[in-house]
């Protein structure tokens, strides 16, 4: 192991069982050979047996941010228990320098009804703080947590947000080398993400060496220097951020395709309108359609292509088996070219208004003033959703809209910018 | 941390536990427990504690819980429904004894047995020792059995039976059934784990076991069959000394004694390296 590597895993692999009955029964049998000093032979495969992570390898050297990206059920959360040390390997060997605070779940063992002064010196210890660490960094604690006036009372009465930061306070104090995270900067509210990365960022200066697991890419991207992929416990790719995530987010959009449902025929209404392209398997109640949708220029044309400084309308043939007071019509543009990783993605544009809907068919058109997209391709995502924004009625895509830019200081399509729409107008024709 | 150290770092391979030494690993469990202090101590007061807090009586019931067992055995005493011959001592003071030491026992083998359950809902997300739970359980089996114990004294002084000045050597008496209640203790808890049935199987066998062992009738029983039995059964000479010790200050039959006690080290010495070698690879189908 050189001298800056912290972490160093050679081809590292785990067995896990698919049925509970025979995994209880391998565990019985390696229990058993245990106790007569057999040896058990862990590189071997029995029924139902699977590799949960096959032949990883990578290093991480001391004061880096290392992510470890893939699909649910890749292996990461696993990965991580092997390199504290809960899991043990059935192949290969990992070897770690320094201490390890693992953030796997936040306030591993607090007790409900002790208090939260109580829970931090039982917390710190199951981290492995001794007594006088935990009176010394107890101030720091409590500040960081902003628990105030509940430190003395019992967590139970703690808001999840309180509990979270409570948690996240004492780990983050108990002086890793080498903190573990899995998917817990998605927690508290943004003000608290603010200071957990800021403090992330102030161990990172002091050496300390990070390891990540998230599902929101932008964390990884902007957080982590060297990312390893994972997928059903393979090593895909490991390399720079910039390398490894654009190429997870294309083997996401290859893969989301398996959540559409096949579109069979292409033409509805009377043929002038867009194309359904893609739809979304049991997604939304369906008791809104939009049965057409047709794009139409200032003058009333129907066309598919657009110039970037053009108005653009559009028509929805809207059939309902409900009339909704409130709810809201989301409209998307999505470019071809991309994918939409998740529904944070900013490389959509879109469309939010609240309308009303009457039972009965109807069709709603939305002018944009002006459609300062990129040149492109596009396909207009549409759907219907309750007004707590939660429950959709109805989501599919049409296509295709072009688009030719014609003003070189056009917002781009991709870029992290806000786009001010000028807010389109909607009208009702009967 | 128990795996093996070069230079600072820590190595985690397959079946290393196994390959680790016979006697470096009840030393490494041995260290485990020392660097780990201030868990235990932690543990013991969520556990020992914080139980009572939501509870009316609190830690009343740590009261309440052995005058309710005295009750009854008096009770039972009175209506003459038991007639166990001579021991020696009033029936009832005898017998509270004798089972106040026998859940002593089953109270090391239980606290053993759930060593890794102790642990749930963190062993998964924290690496720490796990030996650090039974010591943890152990304590407060015996905060518990403390309490209880000091009662049944005082009972006994009531009934005239006043115990032994050599009532101090009472905690060297009772290791052995530490020994061997919690080496049961702690394979059955690794066996648990993947066998479910294993516990029940043993907790019904120890609820037959008590009338195999003279520990509500006298050991000089006339019943043929019951003689020859608790004759080979340890628990015989394992509780017998622990009561004698303070009953009559001496322990009759302390050969046997002492072989019952050798044979419950064994036994511990072997359950604490297989709990070692073990307990990783079932902690995985804990999830």
């Amino acid at each position: 192991m050189d001298k800056d590597t912290v972490i160093k895993v050679e081809n590292l692999s785990k067995k896990f069982c698919r049925s509970i009955k025979r995994s209880m029964f391998y565990g019985s049998l390696d229990v058993a050979k245990n106790m007569l000093g057999i040896k058990v032979n862990t590189e071997k495969l029995r029924k139902d047996e699977f590799w949960a992570l096959e032949n990883v390898n990578f290093d991480v050297k001391k004061g880096e941010t290392f992510g470890i990206i893939g699909a649910n059920g890749s292996g990461k959360t696993t990965l991580l228990r092997m390199i504290t040390g809960i899991f043990p390997p059935d192949k290969g060997k990992i070897a770690v320098k320094g201490r390890i605070g693992a953030l796997i779940a936040v306030g591993a063992g607090f007790h409900p009804h002790m208090t939260g002064r109580e829970n931090i010196f039982l917390n710190g210890a199951i981290l492995g703080m001794s007594r006088e660490d935990i009176d010394r960094h107890m101030d720091d604690i409590i500040n960081f947590a902003e628990i105030g006036d509940f430190l003395d009372a019992p967590v139970s009465t703690y808001s999840s947000g309180m509990y979270v930061r409570l948690g996240f306070a004492i780990a983050i104090h108990s002086l890793p080398d080498i903190v573990l995270v899995d998917e817990i900067l998605a927690v508290g509210d943004p003000k608290f993400q603010r200071k957990c990365l800021d403090k992330i960022r102030d161990m990172k200066k002091k050496g300390v060496t990070f390891i990540i697991i998230s599902h929101n890419l932008l964390t990884i991207e902007s957080t982590c220097e060297r990312v390893l992929f994972l997928n059903k416990g393979k090593q895909v790719m490991l390399g720079l951020a910039e390398d490894v995530v654009p190429s997870f987010e294309l083997f996401l959009q290859e893969n989301i395709e398996s959540n559409e449902e096949e579109i069979k025929s292409n033409e509805i209404g009377d043929g002038l309108g867009l194309d359904f392209v893609k739809k979304y398997k049991e997604y939304g109640t369906e008791e809104i359609l939009v049965t057409e949708l047709k794009l139409k220029n200032c003058k009333g044309e129907i066309k598919k292509e657009f110039n970037s400084d053009e108005s653009l309308t559009l028509e929805l043939k809207i059939k309902s088996g409900v009339s909704v007071d409130k709810m809201i019509l989301w409209m998307s543009f999505i470019y071809i070219n991309d994918y939409k990783v998740d529904d944070n993605n900013l490389k959509t544009l879109g469309i939010r208004e609240n309308i009303s809907i009457n039972e009965g068919e109807e069709t709603l058109r939305i002018i944009i003033e002006k459609i300062q997209l990129t040149t492109g391709k596009y396909k207009i995502s549409v759907a219907f959703f309750d007004e707590s924004f939660i429950n959709p009625y109805f989501q599919c895509q049409f296509g295709y809209l072009g688009i030719k830019k014609n003003v070189a200081t056009l917002l781009r399509v991709g870029q992290q910018t806000p786009i001010f729409w000028t807010k389109p107008k909607i009208e009702r024709l009967n | 941390m128990s795996q093996e150290f070069e230079q600072g770092i820590v190595i985690y391979e397959p079946n290393q536990r196994q390959k680790t030494g016979f006697f470096k690993s009840l030393w490494v469990m041995f260290e485990n427990i020392k660097t780990s202090k201030e868990l235990i101590r932690q543990l013991f007061l969520r556990d020992f504690l914080a139980v009572y807090k939501k509870s009316f009586l609190g830690m009343g019931w740590l009261f309440i819980s052995p005058v309710i067992g005295i009750i009854s055995w008096v009770l039972m005493n009175y209506t003459g429904v038991l007639h166990p011959g001579d021991v020696g001592i009033p029936y009832p003071a005898y017998v509270l004894l004798s089972t106040s030491i026998w859940g002593l026992f089953m109270g090391f083998y239980g606290s053993a047995a759930g060593t890794l359950g102790a642990g749930g809902g963190f062993i998964m997300q924290v690496k720490f020792p796990h030996e650090s739970l039974l010591v943890k359980q152990i304590a407060q089996h015996l905060a518990t059995f403390f309490i209880g114990f000091l009662m049944n004294i005082v009972v006994l002084l009531i009934f005239g039976v006043v115990p032994s000045w050599k009532i101090i050597f009472f905690p060297a008496v009772i290791m052995p059934l530490f020994f061997l209640g919690s080496g049961i203790g702690l394979v059955i808890g690794v066996i648990n784990v993947v066998a479910v049935e294993i516990q029940r199987i043993v907790d019904a066998f120890f609820g037959f076991l008590i009338f195999l062992t003279p520990v509500i009738y006298a050991s000089n029983i006339s019943n043929p069959l019951l003689q020859s039995v608790t004759k080979w059964n340890p628990l015989t000479y394992l509780i017998g000394g622990a009561r004698d010790i303070i009953v009559y200050g001496r322990i009759d039959n302390l050969d046997k004694f002492l072989y019952a006690s050798l044979l419950s080290l064994v036994i511990f010495i072997f359950s604490w390296r297989l709990f070692y070698i073990s307990e990783e690879k079932v902690i995985e189908k804990m999830i």
